[in-house]
């Protein structure tokens, strides 16, 4: 045995308790991941080398109203912008809604598309222009799913009513030296021309994606742009890609702070939950204490074993918080699924804690006697249970299709997996320090003296 | 004659709220090597007070106590904790064994603040265990243990380090006469082979005639060799 042994044994002592602490920690780590994760994705993709001059123009109002087609031509003409393509997102279903099958679909304009997506190549551009209805997959996208040249790709529309019966013509790829920061090469394009033709109508586009001569440029451009439209029908929005990926955010009104103040209050909450645990915890030995004391154990022991079992049980907390999130939060069903076990495991651990308490110690019942030994694990094998059952029948929807395509993955960052640590850690040191001051300054004598 | 406990003019007092409680008045004793004590006396006439100062767990008010040629008054409390740890063996009445650990895992509890290795650490928990007879019982809980088979096991605990002394505050207090008689079985075994020391307080005139020397406290005075209170 070790010192390390013991600590982990005390840990779990009282297994409910220990997993209730554990569980909180673990959902708040997750919710705190899940919100990191999402806002680092939407204000800050993997940032490309070289700054970009791409810029946005939508309706002012809304992405959804829409801008007649005119507004490209006027913005062309404009000195400092090299070109201009509109970017329709089209959406639909390719074949079924498994997300396998899903990725992003743009109708474009094929003369202008490259020059503003100046990061992209490819060869196949003449053809692309030629054909009607052609399709340019990306490179990711063609090997993901084996397109070649000569395929025919149907897409059942949903948001408009067109079903395009695309033929792929080519492949793009990005440009030497450029990185794939918005899995750009997952792609699929189509010219808005043949959208048109479907529609029977020179339909309005969500956006056009833009592109200046230089960076600096749009700080006098943007604004140029949203001057010149005002008080047409369609006034503008014009921002820098980055500002648009941010605006998602803004929609979402001031749900950000909202969420930060969550945040803090549920990190609170589990620190206090484990805190006052503990105290309890240590107040319940404190015989043992005193006995440890009597047999040399000095108050630097006392204190480490005490923080040490903190640090345990919080590290518990912490590995499935972490892990879970690194490994549910990637696709939307499971880590619902993940979620929702969790927080069912701790309503079960509260009911089992309010039987403990409502039901008298010494009425004998068999309740009360279940749901004080072994309420912790019945918590975590039903939440579990929830969660792998979850699992099987939860929609087979992605990030990207649920976001439209603005949240592209939900891979979690090495900077939030630190962040979940270092949380995970805080927690551990400040729920158990005081706990574990109190117990090695307790004297010896009083301490033996308890009757337990 | 080799002193291994002194006490000279001891004393311990607590203040109440007008009055002075005096647990111990002015006591001097001394306990020679190999000696096996008991110590008698009512219910509140500072039996366990004396054993605590002893074992450096607590302080006295006035006076001074040496026990192994250490001056404790002079040592500060982590100096106490690993002397004690070293020198000093403690058996409690109601055996205070960690339930969560096995009997051997308890006995192994003071040999993890020494430098040993795990595995001499394991072979010492073990000898420890088969001086108290209870080797076949290494991995049973405290739970699974009877009360006497428990203060076996916290013998154990107390001889690991293989301390000069051993303290023990009414350890059959909590036996039936068969367990006591065990345990009484093993100091008689620790004192006369071992040659370790024994100081023992003790209710119980039974285990009282164990010790090869009684000695009464009352009201906090330590009466002189062989004198007993009046209505003892
Ligand atoms: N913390 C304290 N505050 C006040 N008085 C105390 C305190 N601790 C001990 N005493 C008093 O000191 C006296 C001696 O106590 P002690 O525990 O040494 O007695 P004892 O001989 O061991 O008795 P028993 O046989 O009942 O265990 C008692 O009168 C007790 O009330
Ligand atoms: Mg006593």
């Amino acid at each position: 045995m070790t010192l390390m042994t013991y600590m982990a044994k005390n840990a779990l002592r009282n297994r409910r308790r220990t997993a209730l602490t554990a569980v909180s920690l673990a959902i708040s780590l997750t919710v705190v991941i899940f919100l990191k994760t999402f806002l680092l994705q939407l204000t800050n993709p993997p940032e490309s080398a070289k700054p970009s001059a791409r810029f946005v123009v939508r309706h002012r109002v809304s992405l959804t109203m829409g801008l007649p087609r005119s507004t490209e031509e006027k913005i062309r003409r404009m000195e400092g912008v090299v070109d201009i393509s509109p970017m329709q997102w089209f959406q639909g279903i390719y074949i079924d809604e498994k997300p396998k099958n899903w990725f992003a679909r743009f109708a474009v304009d094929p003369d202008h598309f490259f020059n503003v997506y100046d990061d992209l190549q490819t060869n196949d551009l003449e053809a692309f222009k030629k054909t009607r209805n052609g399709a340019l997959v990306g490179r990711k996208l063609a090997e993901r799913h084996g397109f070649k040249v000569g395929d025919t790709i149907v897409i059942k529309g949903d948001i408009f009513d067109a079903n395009p019966e695309l033929k792929v013509v080519g492949i793009y790829d990005m440009a030497n030296g450029a990185v794939d920061t918005q899995q750009m090469t997952d792609w699929l394009l189509f010219q808005i021309k043949y959208l048109d033709e479907m529609l029977g109508e020179t339909t309005r586009v969500s956006s056009f994606f833009a592109r200046a001569d230089t960076p600096q440029r749009m700080e006098t451009l943007l604004p140029a742009i949203e001057e010149m439209f005002r008080n047409s029908d369609a006034e503008v929005k014009a921002e820098t890609e980055k500002a648009f990926q941010m605006s998602f955010l803004e929609m979402m009104g001031n749900v950000t702070g909202l969420i930060n103040t969550l945040v803090t209050v549920v990190l609170f909450a589990v620190l206090l939950i484990a805190a006052s645990t503990m105290a309890l915890t240590i107040k319940e030995r404190t015989k043992e204490v005193a006995t440890l004391k009597a047999l040399g154990f000095g108050r630097g022991h006392i204190l480490a074993l005490v923080v040490g079992e903190g640090m345990i049980v919080s590290a518990l907390g912490g590995l499935l918080g972490i892990g879970g999130s690194y490994a549910f939060l990637p696709k939307p069903g499971w880590f619902a699924a993940f979620a929702l076990g969790g927080i069912v495991a701790i309503g079960v651990m509260i009911f089992m804690m309010i039987i403990t308490f409502v039901i008298s110690e010494t009425s004998q019942s068999r309740i009360r006697k279940i749901a004080a030994g072994r309420g912790g694990t019945i918590a975590i094998v039903v939440g579990l249970t929830i969660t792998i059952a979850l699992l099987a029948v939860m929609p087979p929807v992605d990030w990207m299709t649920l976001s439209s395509g603005y949240v592209p993955t939900m891979e979690v960052r090495k900077p939030t997996l630190i962040l979940g640590f270092i949380i995970t850690v805080v927690v551990g040191l400040l729920s158990s320090f005081w706990p574990a001051f109190q117990a090695s300054r307790m004297s010896v004598l009083d301490g033996l003296r308890k009757v337990d | 004659m080799t002193i291994v406990a002194q006490t000279t003019n001891v004393s311990k007092v607590y203040k109440l709220a007008d009055t002075e409680v005096y647990a111990l008045d002015d006591v001097n004793i001394t306990v020679a090597e190999r000696d096996f004590l008991a110590l008698m006396g009512p219910s509140g006439s500072g039996k366990s007070t004396l054993l605590h100062l002893i074992a450096g767990i607590d302080r006295p008010s006035a006076g001074t106590c040496s026990v192994l040629n250490f001056d404790l008054g002079k040592m500060s409390e982590s100096e106490l904790a690993k002397w004690r740890n070293q020198y000093v063996g403690f058996v409690f009445q109601s055996f205070n064994l960690v339930p969560v650990l096995s009997a051997q895992e308890n006995v192994e509890l003071p040999l993890l603040l020494t430098g040993l290795s795990s595995s001499a650490r394991k072979t010492q928990a073990r000898t420890a265990l088969e001086l108290v007879g209870l080797a076949d019982r290494m991995g049973h809980t405290p739970r699974q243990l009877s009360g006497g088979q428990q203060q076996r096991i916290a013998i154990a605990r107390a001889i690991a380090t293989d301390p000069q002394l051993i303290l023990c505050d009414e350890p059959t207090g909590n036996l039936d006469s068969a367990s006591a008689d065990a345990v009484l079985e093993i100091f008689h075994t620790l004192n006369n082979q071992l040659n370790k020391t024994i100081i023992m307080v003790t209710h119980d005139p039974h285990a009282a005639h164990a010790a090869k020397e009684v000695r009464y406290l009352e009201k906090g005075k330590l009466l002189p060799a062989g004198e007993k209170p009046k209505d003892w």
